[in-house]
């Protein structure tokens, strides 16, 4: 079993949180995200450093449950900010005592542990899509098409 | 829209320079690069105002901020100015940040040519490679290049002739540059409008189309003061505050029947080609636009077919979730503690909603009472 640990990748994501929810701007895609519910938490003990075992067992400790009931939960929303790019892997493998990556699951909570709610919004993207790339003209300088 | 007459081979479009140097380069690289055509583009203005018989000055006060733009010629005056006009000052003190700007067809100077190529500008304009500490923009809109150097605060805007710079840009002048050299910790340009009352205002934020400037007319018909209904200058240092950056407004022409006070203030009305109308607030209401107000509250227009008019408390989050990314994403050259200082304003003052249904006609009272109460609705 190996396991992974990550890191927020701040050299292209600027991220606030403000009454429980996170706001965070990816600036190389022009994505922007809402992280609310357990989310928020798990973002917080993220900014700490903690890896995805320590996330797990502290979501349990403070919401009742067992590491092993939220790990699921955990680690499929540590795959999902990775995929958008929020997250990228650490340097350092570490060895947890939680169950391997399971992909696609969904992000279900449990009476106790609220689910994580990743709100992706594209509306953005256009200024940062948008190619300037050019046809160049008689005089040698581009001109956009 | 016709390309300008080139009379003369000495102000055409340059050719692409060859690189010299092969593929990104390292950081003293960079910097020497963009310093080294900063000084070009310093030297090609002189030449460029010699040639006009002087350059013409025009000082204008942002917040605290004097910006001193520097004309070779009154081509770029007509075309760029008006809509900071309002802000002009003609005292004697020293700018803090000094602009030159020039055009080629009335100088008769070349723009020195560019040592990038197409591949090295990405999005927002921003030339990678060769900028270093002086940040370049290249404009592919209508092919303006704005250098900047943060640590002298001076730069040059260049455009191969005024004829050329679009409607959007004649509304709303410079904003890369000014977002480059009015920004510091706590203070920002944002994508938001702001009309006051008496010294306290309201921001207004949302994307292109949520009704920001739909509102700011409505109420600056009322009778507000008017900041502005796109851009500001924000500061969160102490109590949050807007200053005012251009006297224009933008809307599109079927908006207009909601303000049917403002028909007739239109200036240049657009073709089929362009998407908005431009009103010159400034010239229509002169004794409207004021340069500052506290900022009480953060409301967030959005249209709402068929739906009542009204203001509905939200919450921060969504203040910051509108107001942020429009603001910080839309700008060259990202303030990566843009959004803290965004984050802070939403948390020191109350969001509301801004419904907008098929009647607005109570909208500047709804405003009103919001201001009047100092945000608490």
């Amino acid at each position: 079993m190996s396991t992974q640990s990550f890191r927020i990748d701040s050299g292209k994501v600027v991220h606030e949180t403000i009454d429980g929810e996170v706001i965070l701007i990816h600036l190389g895609t022009g994505n922007y995200y809402s992280l609310g519910g357990s989310g928020a938490e798990i973002w917080e003990l993220l900014e700490q450093d903690s890896s995805p075992a320590e996330i797990a067992e502290e979501m349990g400790r403070r919401h009742g449950e067992s590491d092993h009931a939220v790990a699921p939960t955990v680690r499929s929303l540590l795959q999902e900010l990775v995929a958008e790019g929020l997250l990228v892997a650490g340097d350092s493998p570490f060895e947890g005592r939680n169950g391997e990556l399971v992909a696609g699951e969904a992000l279900n909570g449990t009476s106790e542990f609220p689910a994580p709610v990743l709100t992706r919004y594209t509306d953005m993207q256009d200024f940062l899509l948008v190619d300037p790339i050019h046809e160049v003209d008689d005089s040698g300088w581009p001109n956009r098409k | 829209m016709a390309e300008p007459q080139v009379a003369d081979a000495a102000f055409a479009p340059p050719s692409p320079v060859a690189r010299t140097q092969p593929g990104p380069a390292g950081t003293e690289e960079r910097h020497a690069r963009g310093r080294r055509y900063l000084a070009e583009l310093e030297a090609a203005f002189l030449d460029a105002a010699r040639a006009a018989g002087g350059a013409l000055v025009r000082d204008v006060l942002i917040g605290s901020s004097r910006v001193r733009l520097r004309f070779a010629g009154p081509d770029l005056v007509d075309a760029l100015f008006p809509a900071l006009a309002h802000l002009a000052t003609h005292d004697e003190e020293p700018p803090r940040v000094e602009l030159d700007l020039w055009d080629s067809a009335s100088s008769g100077v070349a723009v020195p040519p560019f040592p990038w190529s197409p591949e090295d500008i990405v999005a927002r304009g921003e030339v990678r490679g060769y900028g270093g500490d002086v940040r370049i923009v290249y404009e592919p809109g209508f092919g303006s290049v704005t250098a900047f150097d943060p640590a002298s605060r001076r730069g040059v805007f260049w455009v191969s002739a005024a004829e050329r710079v679009p409607w959007y840009e004649r509304a709303a002048p410079l904003r890369s540059v000014l977002h480059w050299a009015l920004g510091a910790p706590g203070r920002h340009l944002a994508h938001a409008g702001v009309i006051a009352r008496e010294g306290a205002g309201v921001l207004l934020a949302g994307k292109g189309g949520s009704g920001k400037s739909t509102v700011s007319l409505l109420c600056l018909c009322a009778g507000f003061d008017y900041l502005g209904d796109d851009y500001v200058l924000l500061s969160t240092e102490g109590e949050p505050t807007a200053f005012s950056l251009y006297a224009t407004a933008k809307v599109v022409p079927e908006g207009l029947v909601r303000v049917p006070a403002l028909v007739g203030t239109v200036h240049g009305a657009r073709g089929p080609e362009e998407q908005k109308l431009v009103l010159d607030v400034g010239s229509r209401f002169p004794e409207r636009m004021r340069s500052d107000a506290a900022v009480t509250a953060v409301v967030l227009p959005r249209i709402v077919p068929g739906g009542p008019t009204r203001l509905r408390r939200t919450s921060a989050a969504h203040g910051l979730r509108t107001l942020a990314p429009s603001s910080i994403l839309q700008l060259p050259y990202v303030q990566t503690d843009a959004l803290a200082s965004m984050a802070a304003l939403v948390a020191s003052v109350p969001t509301y909603a801004l419904d907008l249904g098929p009647d607005v006609s109570n909208v500047p009272e709804l405003v009103g009472g919001l201001i009047a109460s100092r945000g608490r609705a």
